[in-house]
Protein backbone atom coordinates (compact mmCIF):
# COMPACT_ATOMS: atom_id res chain seq x y z
CA UNK A 1 0.00 0.00 0.00
CA UNK A 2 1.22 3.58 -0.87
CA UNK A 3 2.04 6.44 2.16
CA UNK A 4 -0.13 8.45 0.71
CA UNK A 5 -3.46 6.47 2.25
CA UNK A 6 -2.67 8.45 5.90
CA UNK A 7 -1.89 11.87 3.64
CA UNK A 8 -4.23 14.73 5.44
CA UNK A 9 -6.96 16.25 3.46
CA UNK A 10 -6.77 19.13 5.80
CA UNK A 11 -3.53 20.10 3.82
CA UNK A 12 -4.71 19.43 0.58
CA UNK A 13 -7.91 21.92 1.19
CA UNK A 14 -5.44 24.62 2.40
CA UNK A 15 -4.02 23.73 -1.13
CA UNK A 16 -7.11 24.01 -2.69
CA UNK A 17 -7.83 27.59 -1.15
CA UNK A 18 -4.88 29.25 -1.55
CA UNK A 19 -5.59 29.22 -5.23
CA UNK A 20 -8.17 30.57 -4.88
CA UNK A 21 -6.93 33.73 -5.17
CA UNK A 22 -7.88 34.71 -8.23
CA UNK A 23 -9.60 31.57 -11.49
CA UNK A 24 -6.01 31.92 -13.05
CA UNK A 25 -4.20 30.92 -10.84
CA UNK A 26 -6.89 27.86 -9.78
CA UNK A 27 -6.88 27.15 -13.40
CA UNK A 28 -3.29 26.84 -13.36
CA UNK A 29 -2.97 24.72 -10.02
CA UNK A 30 -6.16 22.10 -11.38
CA UNK A 31 -6.20 21.84 -15.11
CA UNK A 32 -3.01 19.74 -15.85
CA UNK A 33 -3.91 17.62 -13.08
CA UNK A 34 -7.39 17.34 -14.09
CA UNK A 35 -6.90 16.77 -17.90
CA UNK A 36 -4.40 13.99 -17.20
CA UNK A 37 -6.40 12.40 -14.77
CA UNK A 38 -9.50 12.52 -17.19
CA UNK A 39 -6.95 11.30 -20.26
CA UNK A 40 -5.64 8.30 -17.94
CA UNK A 41 -9.93 7.31 -17.78
CA UNK A 42 -11.51 8.46 -21.05
CA UNK A 43 -11.88 7.05 -24.16
CA UNK A 44 -10.89 9.35 -26.46
CA UNK A 45 -8.18 11.96 -25.47
CA UNK A 46 -10.48 14.39 -27.15
CA UNK A 47 -13.40 13.24 -24.96
CA UNK A 48 -10.73 13.77 -21.58
CA UNK A 49 -9.88 17.48 -22.85
CA UNK A 50 -13.27 18.39 -23.82
CA UNK A 51 -14.90 17.20 -20.31
CA UNK A 52 -11.95 19.26 -18.41
CA UNK A 53 -12.62 22.41 -20.79
CA UNK A 54 -16.21 22.51 -19.91
CA UNK A 55 -15.67 21.40 -16.29
CA UNK A 56 -13.57 24.39 -16.02
CA UNK A 57 -15.71 26.35 -18.14
CA UNK A 58 -18.53 25.93 -15.19
CA UNK A 59 -15.99 26.67 -12.42
CA UNK A 60 -15.36 29.99 -14.23
CA UNK A 61 -18.94 30.44 -13.99
CA UNK A 62 -19.76 29.60 -10.50
CA UNK A 63 -16.37 31.57 -9.38
CA UNK A 64 -18.28 33.10 -6.89
CA UNK A 65 -19.95 29.98 -5.30
CA UNK A 66 -16.75 28.06 -5.67
CA UNK A 67 -14.84 30.36 -2.94
CA UNK A 68 -17.15 29.46 -0.27
CA UNK A 69 -16.37 25.96 -1.20
CA UNK A 70 -14.32 24.18 1.73
CA UNK A 71 -12.81 21.63 -0.70
CA UNK A 72 -13.39 23.72 -4.68
CA UNK A 73 -10.82 20.56 -6.20
CA UNK A 74 -12.61 18.06 -4.94
CA UNK A 75 -15.54 19.87 -6.63
CA UNK A 76 -13.75 20.18 -9.39
CA UNK A 77 -12.95 16.45 -10.03
CA UNK A 78 -17.01 15.65 -8.70
CA UNK A 79 -18.40 17.14 -11.61
CA UNK A 80 -14.86 16.09 -14.45
CA UNK A 81 -15.45 12.50 -13.28
CA UNK A 82 -19.59 12.55 -13.74
CA UNK A 83 -19.76 13.96 -17.00
CA UNK A 84 -17.41 11.94 -18.41
CA UNK A 85 -19.15 9.11 -16.78
CA UNK A 86 -22.61 10.31 -18.30
CA UNK A 87 -20.77 11.08 -21.62
CA UNK A 88 -19.05 7.72 -22.09
CA UNK A 89 -22.50 5.68 -20.86
CA UNK A 90 -24.18 7.09 -24.15
CA UNK A 91 -21.20 6.04 -26.21
CA UNK A 92 -21.60 2.60 -24.55
CA UNK A 93 -25.06 2.50 -25.12
CA UNK A 94 -24.49 3.59 -28.96
CA UNK A 95 -21.34 1.33 -29.57
CA UNK A 96 -20.32 -1.78 -28.73
CA UNK A 97 -18.53 -1.98 -25.42
CA UNK A 98 -15.06 -2.47 -25.04
CA UNK A 99 -14.43 -4.15 -22.27
CA UNK A 100 -10.84 -5.09 -22.47
CA UNK A 101 -9.93 -1.36 -22.95
CA UNK A 102 -7.52 -2.65 -25.71
CA UNK A 103 -9.35 0.06 -28.37
CA UNK A 104 -7.90 2.66 -26.22
CA UNK A 105 -4.28 1.87 -26.70
CA UNK A 106 -3.98 3.34 -29.73
CA UNK A 107 -5.74 6.81 -28.84
CA UNK A 108 -3.12 7.03 -25.91
CA UNK A 109 -0.24 7.90 -28.10
CA UNK A 110 -2.18 10.92 -29.63
CA UNK A 111 -2.53 11.89 -26.05
CA UNK A 112 1.22 11.34 -25.97
CA UNK A 113 1.99 13.22 -29.33
CA UNK A 114 0.94 16.26 -27.27
CA UNK A 115 1.33 15.96 -24.19
CA UNK A 116 4.93 15.59 -22.48
CA UNK A 117 3.66 13.97 -19.12
CA UNK A 118 2.07 11.43 -21.10
CA UNK A 119 4.44 10.95 -23.51
CA UNK A 120 6.99 10.11 -20.28
CA UNK A 121 3.83 7.63 -18.76
CA UNK A 122 2.33 6.20 -21.53
CA UNK A 123 2.77 2.75 -19.88
CA UNK A 124 1.09 3.78 -16.62
CA UNK A 125 -1.86 5.63 -18.58
CA UNK A 126 -2.30 2.91 -20.58
CA UNK A 127 -2.37 0.33 -17.96
CA UNK A 128 -4.97 2.43 -16.24
CA UNK A 129 -7.43 2.49 -19.14
CA UNK A 130 -6.94 -1.06 -19.00
CA UNK A 131 -8.56 -1.62 -15.96
CA UNK A 132 -12.42 -1.27 -15.16
CA UNK A 133 -14.13 1.74 -14.52
CA UNK A 134 -14.48 1.94 -10.44
CA UNK A 135 -10.56 0.70 -10.54
CA UNK A 136 -9.38 3.41 -12.89
CA UNK A 137 -11.20 6.12 -11.15
CA UNK A 138 -9.88 5.10 -7.41
CA UNK A 139 -6.50 4.17 -8.58
CA UNK A 140 -6.33 7.41 -10.52
CA UNK A 141 -7.49 9.58 -7.86
CA UNK A 142 -5.51 7.96 -4.92
CA UNK A 143 -2.23 7.96 -6.90
CA UNK A 144 -2.30 10.32 -9.50
CA UNK A 145 -4.39 12.82 -7.91
CA UNK A 146 -3.09 12.44 -4.62
CA UNK A 147 -6.27 12.28 -2.71
CA UNK A 148 -6.95 10.24 0.32
CA UNK A 149 -8.70 7.29 0.73
CA UNK A 150 -11.67 8.77 2.44
CA UNK A 151 -11.41 11.71 -0.18
CA UNK A 152 -11.48 9.46 -2.94
CA UNK A 153 -14.68 7.75 -2.07
CA UNK A 154 -16.38 10.94 -0.90
CA UNK A 155 -16.11 12.56 -4.45
CA UNK A 156 -17.19 9.29 -6.39
CA UNK A 157 -20.17 8.46 -3.99
CA UNK A 158 -18.57 4.96 -2.59
CA UNK A 159 -18.20 3.60 1.05
CA UNK A 160 -14.50 4.08 2.10
CA UNK A 161 -14.45 0.17 1.90
CA UNK A 162 -15.72 -0.07 -1.18
CA UNK A 163 -12.75 2.15 -2.63
CA UNK A 164 -10.38 0.15 -0.83
CA UNK A 165 -11.53 -3.20 -2.43
CA UNK A 166 -11.11 -1.41 -5.71
CA UNK A 167 -7.93 0.40 -5.24
CA UNK A 168 -6.61 -3.41 -4.09
CA UNK A 169 -8.23 -4.99 -7.25
CA UNK A 170 -6.59 -2.17 -9.68
CA UNK A 171 -3.23 -2.91 -8.15
CA UNK A 172 -3.38 -6.53 -8.22
CA UNK A 173 -4.56 -6.17 -11.96
CA UNK A 174 -1.18 -3.34 -12.77
CA UNK A 175 0.95 -5.71 -11.32
CA UNK A 176 0.28 -8.74 -13.37
CA UNK A 177 -0.12 -6.86 -16.72
CA UNK A 178 2.10 -7.86 -19.03
CA UNK A 179 3.50 -6.04 -22.21
CA UNK A 180 3.90 -2.96 -20.27
CA UNK A 181 7.55 -2.11 -18.65
CA UNK A 182 7.70 -0.70 -15.34
CA UNK A 183 8.22 2.98 -15.18
CA UNK A 184 11.77 2.74 -13.68
CA UNK A 185 12.52 -0.03 -16.08
CA UNK A 186 11.11 2.76 -19.09
CA UNK A 187 13.01 5.62 -17.30
CA UNK A 188 16.43 3.85 -17.23
CA UNK A 189 16.16 3.34 -20.91
CA UNK A 190 15.86 6.84 -21.61
CA UNK A 191 18.36 7.91 -19.02
CA UNK A 192 20.34 5.51 -21.41
CA UNK A 193 19.37 6.89 -24.63
CA UNK B 1 4.00 -4.46 -14.32
CA UNK B 2 3.11 -1.74 -12.38
CA UNK B 3 3.58 -1.10 -9.35
CA UNK B 4 2.25 2.15 -6.71
CA UNK B 5 5.91 3.60 -6.19
CA UNK B 6 5.53 3.90 -9.97
CA UNK B 7 2.07 6.00 -9.50
CA UNK B 8 3.32 7.57 -6.81
CA UNK B 9 6.39 8.51 -9.24
CA UNK B 10 4.10 9.71 -12.21
CA UNK B 11 1.89 11.70 -9.72
CA UNK B 12 5.50 14.03 -8.73
CA UNK B 13 5.11 15.37 -11.90
CA UNK B 14 1.70 15.26 -13.34
CA UNK B 15 0.84 19.71 -12.01
CA UNK B 16 3.66 20.69 -14.35
CA UNK B 17 2.62 21.83 -17.91
CA UNK B 18 4.37 24.51 -19.94
CA UNK B 19 3.25 28.31 -18.83
CA UNK B 20 2.76 28.75 -22.38
CA UNK B 21 0.22 25.75 -22.74
CA UNK B 22 -1.86 26.90 -19.96
CA UNK B 23 -2.18 30.09 -20.76
CA UNK B 24 -3.34 29.29 -24.39
CA UNK B 25 -6.02 26.94 -22.94
CA UNK B 26 -6.90 29.76 -20.20
CA UNK B 27 -7.26 32.33 -23.40
CA UNK B 28 -9.40 29.69 -25.17
CA UNK B 29 -12.07 28.73 -22.13
CA UNK B 30 -12.22 32.88 -21.59
CA UNK B 31 -12.78 33.00 -25.47
CA UNK B 32 -15.93 30.26 -25.81
CA UNK B 33 -17.09 32.19 -22.41
CA UNK B 34 -17.65 35.13 -24.09
CA UNK B 35 -18.94 33.22 -26.92
CA UNK B 36 -21.19 31.32 -25.41
CA UNK B 37 -24.80 33.05 -25.45
CA UNK B 38 -27.38 33.32 -22.79
CA UNK B 39 -29.39 30.08 -23.76
CA UNK B 40 -25.88 28.00 -23.45
CA UNK B 41 -25.34 29.12 -20.10
CA UNK B 42 -28.45 28.28 -19.08
CA UNK B 43 -27.86 25.25 -20.61
CA UNK B 44 -24.71 24.27 -18.91
CA UNK B 45 -26.35 25.37 -15.72
CA UNK B 46 -29.20 22.73 -15.67
CA UNK B 47 -26.65 19.78 -16.94
CA UNK B 48 -24.59 20.78 -14.15
CA UNK B 49 -27.42 21.08 -11.31
CA UNK B 50 -28.77 17.36 -12.93
CA UNK B 51 -25.46 16.08 -11.95
CA UNK B 52 -26.73 16.69 -8.55
CA UNK B 53 -30.08 14.45 -8.95
CA UNK B 54 -27.96 10.63 -9.94
CA UNK B 55 -26.41 11.38 -6.29
CA UNK B 56 -30.05 12.26 -5.06
CA UNK B 57 -31.88 9.60 -6.77
CA UNK B 58 -29.31 7.04 -5.23
CA UNK B 59 -29.78 8.32 -1.79
CA UNK B 60 -33.56 7.71 -2.13
CA UNK B 61 -32.92 4.29 -3.40
CA UNK B 62 -30.58 3.38 -0.30
CA UNK B 63 -33.25 4.91 1.80
CA UNK B 64 -36.27 2.55 0.30
CA UNK B 65 -33.62 -0.11 0.43
CA UNK B 66 -33.43 -0.10 4.26
CA UNK B 67 -36.58 0.49 4.67
CA UNK B 68 -37.51 -2.87 2.50
CA UNK B 69 -39.44 -1.34 0.12
CA UNK B 70 -37.99 -2.92 -3.05
CA UNK B 71 -40.40 -1.83 -5.61
CA UNK B 72 -39.18 2.42 -4.98
CA UNK B 73 -35.82 1.06 -4.41
CA UNK B 74 -35.69 -0.10 -8.10
CA UNK B 75 -37.23 2.86 -9.36
CA UNK B 76 -34.44 5.08 -8.16
CA UNK B 77 -31.57 3.15 -8.31
CA UNK B 78 -32.49 2.77 -12.05
CA UNK B 79 -32.03 6.78 -12.47
CA UNK B 80 -28.81 6.01 -10.72
CA UNK B 81 -27.65 3.73 -12.41
CA UNK B 82 -28.28 4.99 -15.94
CA UNK B 83 -25.89 7.51 -15.42
CA UNK B 84 -23.37 5.10 -13.93
CA UNK B 85 -23.90 6.48 -10.57
CA UNK B 86 -21.52 4.45 -7.94
CA UNK B 87 -22.49 1.27 -7.21
CA UNK B 88 -26.37 2.11 -8.27
CA UNK B 89 -26.03 -0.68 -11.04
CA UNK B 90 -24.97 -3.77 -8.60
CA UNK B 91 -27.58 -2.68 -5.70
CA UNK B 92 -29.97 -2.51 -9.05
CA UNK B 93 -29.48 -5.89 -9.90
CA UNK B 94 -29.73 -7.22 -6.66
CA UNK B 95 -33.30 -5.36 -5.81
CA UNK B 96 -34.53 -6.82 -9.28
CA UNK B 97 -33.45 -10.61 -8.63
CA UNK B 98 -34.80 -10.33 -4.87
CA UNK B 99 -38.00 -8.93 -6.36
CA UNK B 100 -38.10 -11.77 -8.49
CA UNK B 101 -37.33 -14.28 -6.27
CA UNK B 102 -40.82 -14.27 -5.48
CA UNK B 103 -42.09 -16.19 -7.95
CA UNK B 104 -40.20 -18.69 -7.26
CA UNK B 105 -42.54 -20.09 -4.58
CA UNK B 106 -45.77 -18.08 -5.54
CA UNK B 107 -48.71 -20.02 -7.97
CA UNK B 108 -47.37 -19.43 -11.73
CA UNK B 109 -49.81 -17.77 -14.10
CA UNK B 110 -48.31 -17.06 -17.82
CA UNK B 111 -48.71 -13.19 -16.44
CA UNK B 112 -46.35 -14.09 -13.09
CA UNK B 113 -43.91 -15.68 -15.62
CA UNK B 114 -43.51 -12.50 -18.12
CA UNK B 115 -42.97 -10.72 -14.89
CA UNK B 116 -40.53 -12.80 -13.40
CA UNK B 117 -38.75 -12.91 -16.85
CA UNK B 118 -38.55 -9.33 -16.93
CA UNK B 119 -36.94 -9.07 -14.04
CA UNK B 120 -34.22 -11.52 -14.40
CA UNK B 121 -33.28 -10.01 -17.72
CA UNK B 122 -33.24 -6.95 -15.95
CA UNK B 123 -31.48 -7.69 -13.43
CA UNK B 124 -28.96 -9.42 -15.63
CA UNK B 125 -28.26 -6.18 -17.51
CA UNK B 126 -27.03 -4.52 -14.61
CA UNK B 127 -25.30 -7.29 -13.41
CA UNK B 128 -23.27 -7.26 -16.06
CA UNK B 129 -22.87 -3.36 -16.54
CA UNK B 130 -21.43 -3.40 -12.67
CA UNK B 131 -19.16 -6.30 -13.42
CA UNK B 132 -18.31 -3.79 -16.28
CA UNK B 133 -17.48 -0.84 -13.47
CA UNK B 134 -15.19 -3.04 -11.34
CA UNK B 135 -17.52 -5.30 -9.45
CA UNK B 136 -15.93 -8.38 -10.22
CA UNK B 137 -18.98 -10.46 -7.75
CA UNK B 138 -21.69 -9.26 -10.17
CA UNK B 139 -20.72 -11.92 -12.62
CA UNK B 140 -20.70 -14.40 -9.84
CA UNK B 141 -24.81 -13.51 -9.55
CA UNK B 142 -25.33 -14.24 -13.19
CA UNK B 143 -25.75 -18.07 -13.92
CA UNK B 144 -27.13 -18.99 -10.81
CA UNK B 145 -30.00 -16.38 -10.63
CA UNK B 146 -31.13 -17.48 -13.90
CA UNK B 147 -30.89 -21.06 -13.46
CA UNK B 148 -33.16 -21.17 -10.87
CA UNK B 149 -35.70 -18.81 -12.85
CA UNK B 150 -35.79 -21.44 -15.31
CA UNK B 151 -38.95 -20.97 -16.97
CA UNK B 152 -38.79 -24.38 -18.13
CA UNK B 153 -38.71 -25.65 -14.32
CA UNK B 154 -42.08 -27.36 -12.44
CA UNK B 155 -44.21 -24.89 -11.11
CA UNK B 156 -46.56 -24.78 -8.35
CA UNK B 157 -49.74 -24.90 -9.95
CA UNK B 158 -52.82 -22.41 -8.60
CA UNK B 159 -55.50 -23.99 -6.45
CA UNK B 160 -58.95 -21.83 -7.15
CA UNK B 161 -59.57 -18.77 -9.09
CA UNK B 162 -59.45 -15.52 -6.98
CA UNK B 163 -62.43 -15.33 -5.32
CA UNK B 164 -62.69 -11.61 -6.73
CA UNK B 165 -62.52 -12.49 -10.21
CA UNK B 166 -66.51 -14.10 -10.34
CA UNK B 167 -69.16 -11.60 -11.19
CA UNK B 168 -71.30 -10.75 -8.12
CA UNK B 169 -74.50 -12.20 -8.05
CA UNK B 170 -77.30 -9.53 -8.89
CA UNK B 171 -80.37 -9.05 -6.61
CA UNK B 172 -83.50 -11.29 -6.97
CA UNK B 173 -86.05 -9.12 -9.06
CA UNK B 174 -88.37 -7.45 -6.86
CA UNK B 175 -91.30 -8.57 -9.38
CA UNK B 176 -90.87 -12.13 -9.73
CA UNK B 177 -88.69 -12.33 -12.40
CA UNK B 178 -88.87 -11.94 -16.38
CA UNK B 179 -91.97 -14.65 -16.49
CA UNK B 180 -93.84 -12.45 -13.87
CA UNK B 181 -93.10 -9.22 -15.48
CA UNK B 182 -94.53 -10.05 -19.12
CA UNK B 183 -97.44 -11.87 -17.64
CA UNK B 184 -98.61 -8.78 -14.91
CA UNK B 185 -97.64 -5.26 -16.76
CA UNK B 186 -97.80 -3.52 -19.81
CA UNK B 187 -95.85 -3.49 -22.63
CA UNK B 188 -94.03 -0.13 -21.66
CA UNK B 189 -93.67 -0.81 -17.94
CA UNK B 190 -92.02 -4.16 -18.47
CA UNK B 191 -89.54 -2.32 -21.03
CA UNK B 192 -88.52 0.16 -18.36
CA UNK B 193 -88.46 -2.56 -15.67
CA UNK B 194 -86.17 -4.91 -18.08
CA UNK B 195 -83.51 -2.03 -18.34
CA UNK B 196 -83.10 -1.25 -15.20
CA UNK B 197 -83.55 -5.09 -13.89
CA UNK B 198 -79.91 -6.84 -13.84
CA UNK B 199 -81.67 -9.90 -12.78
CA UNK B 200 -84.29 -10.17 -15.49
CA UNK B 201 -81.54 -9.29 -17.92
CA UNK B 202 -79.38 -12.27 -16.89
CA UNK B 203 -82.76 -14.55 -17.10
CA UNK B 204 -82.79 -13.19 -20.84
CA UNK B 205 -79.51 -14.18 -21.55
CA UNK B 206 -79.62 -17.62 -20.08
CA UNK B 207 -82.40 -17.89 -22.62
CA UNK B 208 -80.33 -17.42 -25.41
CA UNK B 209 -81.65 -13.45 -25.91
CA UNK B 210 -85.29 -15.01 -26.39
CA UNK B 211 -88.11 -13.97 -24.66
CA UNK B 212 -89.45 -16.92 -22.66
CA UNK B 213 -93.06 -18.19 -24.34
CA UNK B 214 -96.14 -17.35 -22.15
CA UNK B 215 -97.74 -21.07 -22.07
CA UNK B 216 -100.78 -21.69 -22.33
CA UNK B 217 -101.80 -18.62 -24.93
CA UNK B 218 -103.38 -15.77 -24.53
CA UNK B 219 -107.50 -16.09 -24.45
CA UNK B 220 -108.58 -14.51 -28.09
CA UNK B 221 -109.72 -11.49 -26.93
CA UNK B 222 -106.74 -10.28 -24.95
CA UNK B 223 -104.63 -10.84 -27.52
CA UNK B 224 -106.82 -8.63 -30.38
CA UNK B 225 -106.29 -6.07 -27.52
CA UNK B 226 -102.33 -6.04 -28.53
CA UNK B 227 -101.28 -3.01 -30.38
CA UNK B 228 -100.30 -4.37 -34.10
CA UNK B 229 -99.51 -7.73 -32.71
CA UNK B 230 -96.25 -6.43 -30.95
CA UNK B 231 -97.46 -8.26 -27.56
CA UNK B 232 -97.55 -11.44 -29.48
CA UNK B 233 -93.95 -11.09 -31.24
CA UNK B 234 -92.80 -10.41 -27.98
CA UNK B 235 -94.59 -13.34 -25.89
CA UNK B 236 -94.15 -15.85 -28.38
CA UNK B 237 -90.66 -15.18 -28.45
CA UNK B 238 -90.53 -14.67 -32.56
CA UNK B 239 -92.56 -12.86 -34.95
CA UNK B 240 -94.10 -15.24 -37.70
CA UNK B 241 -95.22 -12.37 -39.98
Amino acid sequence: MSGNTERDSQGRGCQARLSLVSFPSFYQQYYPVLVRYLISQAHGTRFAEDVAQETMLAAREKWEDLLTYERPDAWLFKIAIRMLRRWEYKVRQECSYDGDGDGTVGDVGVAAATDDWVNQHVDIVTGIRSLPRRQAEVIALHYLADYTITDTAEILGISAGSAKTHLHRALDHLKRLEGIPAVSASAEMRDAS
Amino acid sequence: MITGEDLIAAAATIGSMPQAALSQRLGQLEEERRRRSGIAAVRQSAELDSLDLDEAAYQLARQHHADGNLAAAARWYRAAAANDYADAALLLGNVLEQLAEKYLTGPSTRASVRDELSLVTEAARWYIEAYGAGHLEAAERVDPMIARHDPNRVRPVPAEPPPHGREPEPAACEDGGLQAVLEESELEAAVRHFRDCVACQQELISHGGLLPTIRPSPPLDSVTALPLGIRHCVISGGCHG
